[in-house]
C-alpha cells in the first residue's frame, strides 16, 4: 500500500493524519588529547504516524518500514479511548522540495580528510602552551532528509546539510584547572570548515583557558552588567524564547499568557525568531510540513507573538509560525525556537563600557536552565571581568547569573549595534535540537550574580 | 544472527568482533493539564558492531542496513588511530541478575489511564492544578555476542511517572522511576501538590549557612562534580580529581560509596555490562578512603587488571563508556527529622536549577534554588526560592555535618528508558560550606 492511500484510509476515521519519513547520514569524530576516541558514520532511517482524533494525539514510530500498516492500526487503536472534542486543524496547502545550497556536501569528503582536520585542531590546542594539559575536539556533520505527507494532500520534502565543530582546552597550573571551549556550526557544506582560520580559532580557546587560571572567583551579589553577544543571545533564548513557545499556553506554564501587546521589557529590546540560513538552527519547513516564518516576539519592549504549531495556532487563534520541530522520526514535534536574537540597537560596545563606573562584564555561555511558568532563569557565563571606571580590570571565573525574567528585561538600558550569532543545541523533553541564538552587547542594571 | 555477524567480520580479516543488538518498545501516556491527550508507542531496533584490528577499534551501527554494517565498522576501524595497546573484549561471563517485571506485559490502556487518574487524585487533595502527568514504560531486549565466546541475552523493564503541578504562577515537578511496577501515584500527586503550593508562597530570603540537601539535589551536584573523577578513563587522561589518590583519604571517614551491579531490583542491574563483562559489587570509597576506580576492559588492560564491569551502553547507537552501576552511599543513624532538628539557622534545599553547569575539574558548583525551606532552631519555618547557592562538593564531602539513615533512588530520569542516569541511592546530607546569595 502506498503512503498516499494509507493516509487517505486513515483520514476517513480520524480528524488529521501526518506521516513523516526520515533518513539521516552523518559523521562524528572526536579526538581527546591526541587520541581518536570516537569515529562514527551513523546511518538511520525510520518513520512516524501522527494522528489527531477528538482532541487526542496518537503517535507511533518505528524503524521497520515493513510493518507500517500494522503501526497505522496501532495508531488508530490508541486514540480510540478519546472522548474529547474535535479540533479543526486549518492547514494551508504547501508542497515542494527544499534543500540548502552547499558547495561541498559533507558526505563527499572522505572520513580521512575529516580526521586530519580534527588532528590538526587537536595539535594546535595542545601545542599552544605547556600548561595546556588536555584537549577535546569534535567534528560532526549530517544530512537529514524528511518527507511529510498529510490528510490535506500536502507533501513536502526537505534536506538540510549541517556541520559543527567544537573545541575545548584545559589548562593547569599548580592545583588550578580551568577549561575554555568554542563552537562553530552552520547549515552549510564542508566548504565552511575549509574556510575556517583554524589557528586563530584554536589559539583563542587555549589562550582563554590560560587567562582563566589567573581569574578570581566572581563576587556574589547584585551588579550592573554588560553581557557579550553570545551571552545576550542565550539570555533571550532561555529567559524569553521558551516563554514564547505557545505549547506553554496548553499547560498554562508561561508568564506571557494574556500579555500580547503589553510592554514587558525595555523599549530598546526587539527580539526575533527567524530560521535564517546559514545559521545552525535554520530550516525551510517544520516537522508538520509548515513553512518556517520570521516571527517578531518582542517589538521595542512590547510582546507581540508566540511561536506556534498547528494545535496551538488553532486552539488559541494565533498566527501559524511554523515552529513545530522534532529531533528525529521517533520524536513528536514540539514548539521550538530556530534562530532567536536581540536585534541591533544604537550604542557601540565602547560607549556602553565607558559609561560604567562599576560592574561586571560577562562573556560567553556555558549552560543554562529556565522555568517558563515562574519566569526565572539561571545560566553560567564562560568568564567575566570586573568593570571599574569604564575599563575591564580583572578576569573572573565561575560567574552565574540568575533572576526573574520580566524584571531583568525591564532593566536593559543599552543595546549595542554589533549583533552576532552563535550555534547551539537546545533541550526540551529530551530532544536536543540544532539552534541559534544571537544578540549584540547589552547592559542590564541590578542583576543577581552567584559567586563565592 | 549475532554470531553470524561476528563470523562475517572475522572472515573479513578483523582480529576480534562484538555485536550488540537491542530492540526497544516504549508506551507513553501524557496529559495536557488533567486530560489525557497524547498517547504514543514507539518501536526501534538496531545493531552496534565493534571490530578490532591490531591496536585499532572501530564502531558502526545500523537500524536496518545489516549488509553494510561490517564494511562500515571495518572502514572506521582502519581510519582510527592505533591505541596504546591492543584492545580486548571479555572472554568469560558470569551473568548477573536481571529485573523484568511481567506485570508490565499485562498493562492495558485502561490501567495506564487509571494510573494517571490516581496521580491526579493525589494532587486534588492539595488544590494544586495539574500541568502535565506522564506515564511511560519500556521493554528492552538486548543481546551481545563476541569473538571470544561471549553470547548472552537480557530483557528489562522500566517505568517513569512524572508530574508537574501549579499553584498561581509557581510550578513544581518530580518523578518516580523504577524497574518494577512499584510506583505510588497518589503519593507523587500529594507531594508535588504540596511543594507547588509552598513554591507559590516562597520568597527570596537570605538564610543561615547550615544547608540540608535532598537526595536528588545531592545526586545532581555529585553527578556533575565528583563522579566523573571515579571513571578510569578520566584518571588515565589526567582529568580526575583523584589521580594518585588510590588508597588515600579523599573524603570524611563517614563517607562510604559502593558500586553494586548485582543489586536486587537495582535501576542499573543487568545480566552483563555494556561489553558483556560480569557485573560486580565493590567499595569505591570505604570510610573516606578511595579503594578503586571504575574500569572497562581497555582501561583495565592498561593497568594490568580485570574490568570492574562498569562499561555502560546507552543503546545500540553508542559505544560503551564507563559509568557507575547502582551507586549507594551508606547513611548514618539519623532520621530526616534529626537532621532538621540540628539546624539552628539554615536551609533545606528541595530542588535546584543548573547542577549540570558545575565544574568537574574543580568540583565547584553555583546553582539556583528552585524550592527550599528556611530552618530556624530545628524547625521548618517558611518556603524559600531563587537564591543562589555556591560551594565545592569535594570540601563538603571532606567535612559533612550530618547524614541520614534513609536513602532515596536519585538521578535525572532523562533517558531512563535506556541505561539512563537514575542509579544513585543517596541519603540526605547537611553542610555548612555552601554560600547563599540573594
Amino acid at each position: 500500500m502506498d503512503l498516499d492511500t494509507l493516509v487517505k484510509k486513515l483520514s476517513e476515521k480520524v480528524d488529521y493524519v501526518e506521516i513523516r519519513q526520515e533518513s539521516y547520514d552523518g559523521n562524528f569524530i572526536q579526538m581527546r588529547n591526541g587520541e581518536l576516541v570516537k569515529v562514527q558514520m551513523p546511518k538511520e532511517s525510520g518513520y512516524c504516524i501522527r494522528i489527531l482524533s477528538n482532541g487526542v494525539w496518537g503517535f507511533v514510530s518505528s524503524t521497520d518500514f515493513a510493518k507500517i500498516k500494522a503501526m497505522a492500526k496501532k495508531a488508530l487503536n490508541i486514540v480510540k479511548i478519546s472522548q474529547g472534542k474535535k479540533i479543526e486543524i486549518n492547514k494551508q496547502s504547501i508542497s515542494g522540495k527544499f534543500k540548502n545550497k552547499v558547495k561541498i556536501k559533507p558526505q563527499d569528503v572522505s572520513i580521512e580528510e575529516k580526521i586530519r582536520f580534527v588532528e590538526a585542531s587537536d595539535k594546535l590546542l595542545r601545542n599552544f602552551d605547556k600548561r595546556i594539559k588536555s584537549s577535546n575536539v569534535v567534528y560532526v556533520d549530517g544530512s537529514r532528509k524528511k518527507n511529510i505527507i498529510d490528510s490535506f494532500g500536502n507533501e513536502v520534502e526537505e534536506t538540510i546539510y549541517r556541520v559543527r565543530f567544537l573545541v575545548s582546552a584545559r589548562a593547569k597550573q599548580g592545583n588550578i584547572i580551568q577549561e575554555s571551549f568554542k563552537t562553530y556550526g552552520k547549515c552549510l557544506g564542508y566548504e565552511t570548515i575549509q574556510k575556517l582560520d583554524l589557528e586563530n580559532f584554536c589559539n583563542k580557546v587555549s589562550s582563554e583557558a590560560l587567562k582563566l587560571l589567573k581569574a578570581m572567583p566572581a563576587p556574589a551579589g547584585r551588579f550592573d552588567i554588560i553581557a557579550d553577544q553570545e551571552l545576550a543571545g542565550v539570555f533571550i533564548h532561555e529567559a524569553v524564547g521558551h516563554a514564547c513557545e505557545a505549547d506553554n499556553l496548553l499547560y498554562d506554564t508561561t508568564i506571557l499568557k494574556n500579555k500580547i501587546n503589553e510592554k514587558i521589557g525595555s523599549e530598546l529590546l526587539t527580539v526575533i525568531d527567524e530560521p535564517r540560513f546559514p545559521e545552525f538552527g535554520a530550516y525551510y519547513v517544520d516537522e508538520e510540513g509548515m513553512k518556517a516564518e520570521k516571527t517578531v516576539l518582542i517589538d521595542q519592549g512590547i510582546f507581540k507573538n508566540f511561536m506556534t504549531d498547528l494545535e496551538t495556532s488553532t486552539k488559541f487563534g494565533l498566527p501559524l509560525t511554523g515552529n513545530a520541530r522534532a529531533l528525529s522520526y521517533d520524536n513528536e514535534p514540539l514548539v521550538r525556537m530556530s534562530c532567536t536574537y536581540i536585534d541591533n540597537g544604537s550604542w557601540t560596545f565602547e560607549e556602553i563600557l565607558e559609561d560604567m563606573k562599576n560592574g561586571i562584564y560577562l562573556a560567553g555561555f556555558k549552560g543554562g536552565q529556565v522555568n517558563p511558568a515562574e519566569g526565572t532563569f539561571l545560566f553560567t557565563a564562560k568568564s567575566g571581568s570586573l568593570i571599574k571606571n569604564g575599563e575591564l580590570v580583572k578576569k573572573l571565573k565561575d560567574v552565574s547569573i540568575g533572576g526573574v525574567t520580566l524584571k531583568v528585561l525591564k532593566n536593559v538600558d543599552a543595546v549595542a549595534n554589533d549583533l552576532q550569532f552563535k550555534d547551539g543545541l537546545c533541550g526540551k523533553d529530551s530532544q536536543n535540537i540544532p539552534n541559534t541564538t544571537g544578540g549584540p552587547h547589552i547592559r542590564v542594571r541590578n542583576v543577581l550574580i552567584g559567586g563565592r | 544472527m549475532l554470531e553470524k555477524i561476528v563470523k562475517q567480520a572475522l572472515k573479513k580479516g578483523v582480529d576480534k568482533a562484538e555485536v550488540f543488538y537491542q530492540s526497544s518498545k516504549n508506551f507513553s501516556y501524557s496529559t495536557v493539564k488533567d486530560k489525557l491527550e497524547k498517547i504514543s508507542s514507539s518501536f526501534e531496533q538496531g545493531f552496534g558492531l565493534r571490530v578490532i584490528i591490531g591496536k585499532k577499534i572501530g564502531f558502526a551501527y545500523t537500524t536496518n542496513k545489516i549488509e553494510k554494517l561490517v564494511s562500515s565498522a571495518i572502514k572506521i576501524c582502519k581510519n582510527s588511530k592505533p591505541l596504546e595497546l591492543k584492545p580486548v573484549f571479555p572472554s568469560k561471563l558470569k551473568p548477573g541478575k536481571t529485573v523484568f517485571d511481567k506485570r508490565f506485559l499485562n498493562l492495558s490502556e485502561k490501567d495506564c489511564h487509571e494510573t494517571i487518574k490516581r496521580t491526579l487524585n493525589g494532587l486534588k487533595k492539595t488544590k494544586a492544578r495539574p500541568v502535565e502527568v506522564s506515564f511511560s514504560y519500556t521493554f528492552n531486549h538486548f543481546s551481545i555476542a563476541n569473538s571470544e565466546g561471549i553470547n548472552c541475552k537480557d530483557s528489562s523493564t522500566s517505568v517513569i511517572l512524572s508530574l508537574e503541578a501549579k499553584v498561581e504562577n509557581s510550578t513544581f515537578s518530580d518523578f518516580q522511576y523504577s524497574r518494577n511496577l512499584d510506583i505510588q501515584p497518589e503519593k507523587l500527586g500529594e507531594e508535588v501538590g504540596m511543594h507547588a503550593k509552598d513554591s507559590s508562597k516562597a520568597k527570596m530570603i537570605r538564610t543561615g549557612k547550615e544547608i540540608l540537601l535532598y537526595p536528588k539535589v545531592f545526586s545532581g551536584l555529585l553527578t556533575f562534580t565528583i563522579l566523573p573523577s571515579f571513571f578510569a578513563d578520566n584518571v588515565q587522561k589526567h582529568q580526575s580529581l583523584f589521580e594518585d589518590k588510590l588508597n588515600k583519604k579523599i573524603f570524611s571517614k563517614r563517607i562510604t560509596l559502593v558500586d553494586d551491579g548485582l543489586m536486587h531490583d537495582g535501576f542499573r542491574t543487568f545480566r552483563f555490562d555494556g561489553e558483556g563483562a560480569t557485573p560486580s559489587k565493590k567499595f569505591v570509597v570505604k570510610e573516606g578512603t578511595l579503594k578503586t576506580f571504575l574500569y572497562d576492559c581497555y582501561t583495565a588492560l592498561k593497568e594490568g587488571r580485570d574490568t570492574t564491569g562498569n562499561a555502560l551502553r546507552k543503546n545500540f547507537r553508542n559505544v560503551p563508556s564507563i559509568s557507575h552501576t547502582n551507586l549507594l552511599m551508606k547513611g548514618e543513624n539519623y532520621s530526616f527529622e534529626n537532621l532538621v532538628e540540628q539546624i539552628k539557622d539554615g536551609l533545606y534545599v528541595r530542588s535546584i536549577l543548573g547542577a549540570f553547569l558545575s565544574n568537574p575539574t574543580t568540583a565547584d558548583f553555583s546553582v539556583k534554588l528552585d524550592l527550599g525551606y528556611e530552618i530556624k532552631n530545628g524547625g521548618i519555618v517558611r518556603p524559600v526560592k531563587n537564591v543562589m547557592l555556591a560551594g565545592n562538593m569535594l570540601k563538603i564531602l571532606e567535612r559533612p555535618l550530618m547524614i541520614s539513615k534513609e536513602t532515596l533512588l536519585a538521578g535525572s530520569p532523562a533517558d531512563a528508558s535506556t541505561y539512563g542516569t537514575p542509579g544513585q541511592i543517596l541519603p540526605w546530607i547537611s553542610t555548612d560550606l555552601i554560600k547563599v546569595s540573594i
